[in-house]
This record gives structure tokens, sequence and C-alpha cells, in this order.
């Protein structure tokens, strides 16, 4: 049975545990573990145990999984309520206070994907990471995460944060000239 | 704290023994209907709010503040209801804020969809002011018949000295200047007559007994030095 549950896609998966078909979430959760683990120790860094957290995603999604629509993408849902929790835990354990509220949200930006053509740039920025990604203010760091390394589009990365299309990509350029900056400045 | 590849086995646990419900998709759908339920009732208060207030300027005579030159301008931007606009803003962005979270308006940038919702209050509360519904309530508050919102609506035909507005009936006329008497049908501190002396230039004829008129001035003496003088005939 786990065979045939594994050669489903998400949405159809998601649509058996709207059944309540348990195993069903036991698969979806064996796809999305890893990423979510990474991505919440990225960006949580050390501040909670994340297995801990990740579970409570989990919980999360299981609990609301009748909310979500089986003809949209389940991967920027289940990203979304990762996203709610790693704030709310920054926000529990944080000393620095994380501003939710984004002047970049508040007016237009034009929505552009980084081209083919800065595929040179994007292997620097990939070094970058790797040296400063953790000197990054939460709300660029999460950005980067989501693109480099959880490789969302940038259309998922706007439904994940619920931000506009150009939000994500100014916010990724100010997030990569910070990474400059910091590493620059070492 | 859990290890790693605990966390499957640990939910899966958690789930068959109920200790983590599944909403059901009635809650979801009640929860829709709630967010729909308020948005258009923050709506309709931001469009009630925002009609009051053209209506309250329109018909205290406020409005009249701006062609009486920098004095009136300064009256003007005092007896403004200011709060009205406030509230109609604060529910727009409460609005704003609820429909950023709860639909794809997320999608557009704040400034847009603020002025969308903007646009739409401000059509819809001209398109209020067409309807007879202000002046039905003021005429229920004039009557005592208006429960919570009355004294909002009585206020409305209010004179106000301390700013230097004077509302009320032209009970005569001589060669100096004309008396007015205030009577808004309450009890309150605004009640009385005045001796108005126009503004240079002011055409004393075209004044009668019984009209109705705002006045701008200052007071000195007993009398009231007019630097404007609108008639509010044909206005109500």
């Amino acid at each position: 049975m786990n065979e045939k549950l594994s050669q489903k896609t998400d949405e159809e998966l998601a649509a058996l545990v709207q059944g309540k078909n348990e195993e069903a979430f036991g698969v979806l959760m064996d796809r999305y573990q890893k990423k979510l683990l990474r991505y919440g120790r990225r960006f949580l860094l050390e501040l909670a145990p994340i297995e801990d957290v990740v579970q409570e995603v989990f919980i999360k999604a299981y609990e609301n999984i009748r909310s979500f629509d089986t003809t949209r993408p389940f991967s920027p849902w289940i990203y979304r309520i990762a996203h709610n929790m790693f704030i709310n835990t920054l926000r529990k354990n944080s000393r620095t206070p994380f501003i939710t509220i984004d002047l970049d949200t508040i007016s237009a930006h034009a929505a552009y994907e980084i081209d083919p053509a800065e595929d040179e740039e994007q292997a620097h920025t990939r070094a970058l990471i790797d040296r400063g990604l953790e000197k990054l203010p939460p709300i660029y760091r999460e950005v980067i995460i989501l693109y480099y390394l959880e490789q969302l589009s940038y259309q998922e990365i706007a439904e994940v944060l619920r931000v506009p299309l150009g939000t994500v990509g100014i916010r990724l350029s100010r997030a990569r000239e910070a990474l400059r900056t910091y590493v620059e400045g070492e | 704290m859990l290890k790693e590849n605990d966390i499957r086995k640990s939910v899966l646990e958690k789930i068959r023994s109920g200790e983590v419900p599944m909403r059901s998709r009635a809650y979801f759908a009640l929860r829709t209907v709630l967010v729909v339920v308020m948005s258009l009732l923050m709506l309709a208060a931001a469009l009630f709010a925002l009609s009051f207030m053209s209506f309250s300027v329109h018909e205290s005579g406020v409005r009249f503040l701006l062609e009486f030159g920098e004095h009136g301008l300064v009256a003007f931007v005092a007896l403004f209801p200011w709060h009205l606009l406030l509230i109609s803003l604060l529910i727009l962005v409460i609005l704003e804020f609820l429909l950023n979270r709860f639909t794809p308006a997320y999608r557009f940038p704040f400034l847009r969809t603020f002025l969308w919702i903007l646009v739409a209050l401000i059509a819809g509360s001209t398109l209020v002011g067409f309807t007879p519904l202000h002046s039905f309530l003021l005429s229920e508050a004039d009557r005592n018949e208006l429960p919570v919102l009355g004294p909002f609506y009585e206020q409305v035909h209010d004179s106000h000295q301390e700013q230097g507005v004077y509302r009320g009936s032209v009970s005569s006329v001589d060669a100096s200047g004309f008396i007015i008497a205030h009577d808004d049908s309450d009890k309150d501190s605004d009640e009385g007559s005045w001796h108005i002396v126009p503004p240079p230039g002011f055409d004393l004829g075209t004044l009668s007994v019984g009209e109705k008129v705002y006045v701008g001035g200052r007071l000195q003496s007993g009398v009231v030095y007019a630097y404007g003088v609108h008639s509010l005939s044909g206005e109500e």
C-alpha cells in the first residue's frame, strides 16, 4: 500500500489525508521532514530544538488539512505553516523583535526573476550564503533560504510569505546586497 | 527533546490516539463566512462614517468657512469632523489587514489595495449621500427618536461660539447689522441670540427675517464682528 502511496503526488496524498488516511500523511511527512528541518535549522539557527518545532508544523498541517485546496500546489501550503511556526518561535526566543511590517509590501515593485545570464552571480551568492547567512536579519535570511536552499520559485515564496511577487524580488536583491556587505566587511 | 527519526512516529501516534483532531470542513467554511461578514460590517461602518462626515460638513455649514478667508480656514480646521475621517481610515486599515490575512489580496501591494478600497468607499459614500438616509436620521434625532446615534446627529446644527461660528435665524435687520437667534430644539450651551456686524461690502438688503444664516466672526462686547456670512436658505 505504501508503495502505491509513494507514487502519488503531494496533492493526491493531501486529498487522501482529508479522508483521514494516516498512512498518506506519513508519506507526506517523509517527503517534507528533511526539507522543513533544513529550512528551520538555517532560519532559526540554534534558537529552539528544531525537531520539536517541525513536529508542531506537521501537527498543525494535519489539523488544518481540510483547509487545503487540492487543486493548488501542496508545497507552498506546508511551507506557509512552517513559516508561521518559525516566526512564532523566533518571537518567543529571540532577544531582538521580529519586524512583521515590511515597507517593501506597501508599494509596487517590478517582479523580476533572476535570468540565466546571472548564473555566475548565483554561484557567487551561494558562496556568500555559506559565509554570511547567519549574520543576515531574519526577514532576509528566510528569503535566501527559500530561494537558494529550498529552490522555491518566486511565486511559491510569495505564497509562503504572503507578500506581492515584486516584494520577493526586492527582498532577495536586498538580501544579496546585505550578504555581500557582511562578507566583504569581515 | 525529540530526535529527528522520531518525528513521523510521534506525530502518527498523536493522531491515532485522538490527541490531534482534524478540523472539519464546516469549521473552515464558518471561518470564511465570519471573515466575509466581518469585512462587510467593517465596510458598512466605514461607509457610514465617511458619508456621515460628508453630510455633517455639508449640513452644518462648516464647508462655508472655506469661503471666509484665512480666519474661516482656521475655524474649518478646528470644526472639521476629523474623528470621523480617522475612524474611517482606521477601519480601512483593519479591513486591509483582514483581507491580506484571509484572502489573496496579499498578492497586490498594500498601497494599491488600500487605494482601491478607499476609492470604493468614496464612491459608495457619495452614493449614500444621494439617498435620504442621513437626513432621515437627523430628523429622527431632532425629534429625540434616535437612540445611540442621536447625539452625533444633534450636534450637526450646533453653533460653535468658542470657534467664532454662529448659526441661527435672522430675527431683525437694521442699518448696523442684524440679529440672529439660535434654537436647535435642544437646551444646551449654544442657545442664544447675537448682534452681527457684517463684513465690509456685505449687502444687508439680501437678508430677510426668518432666513437661516451661517456666520464666522469675533465676539467683542456682545457684538459679533463677522468676517463671513452665508445664507443657508435653499441649502437645507
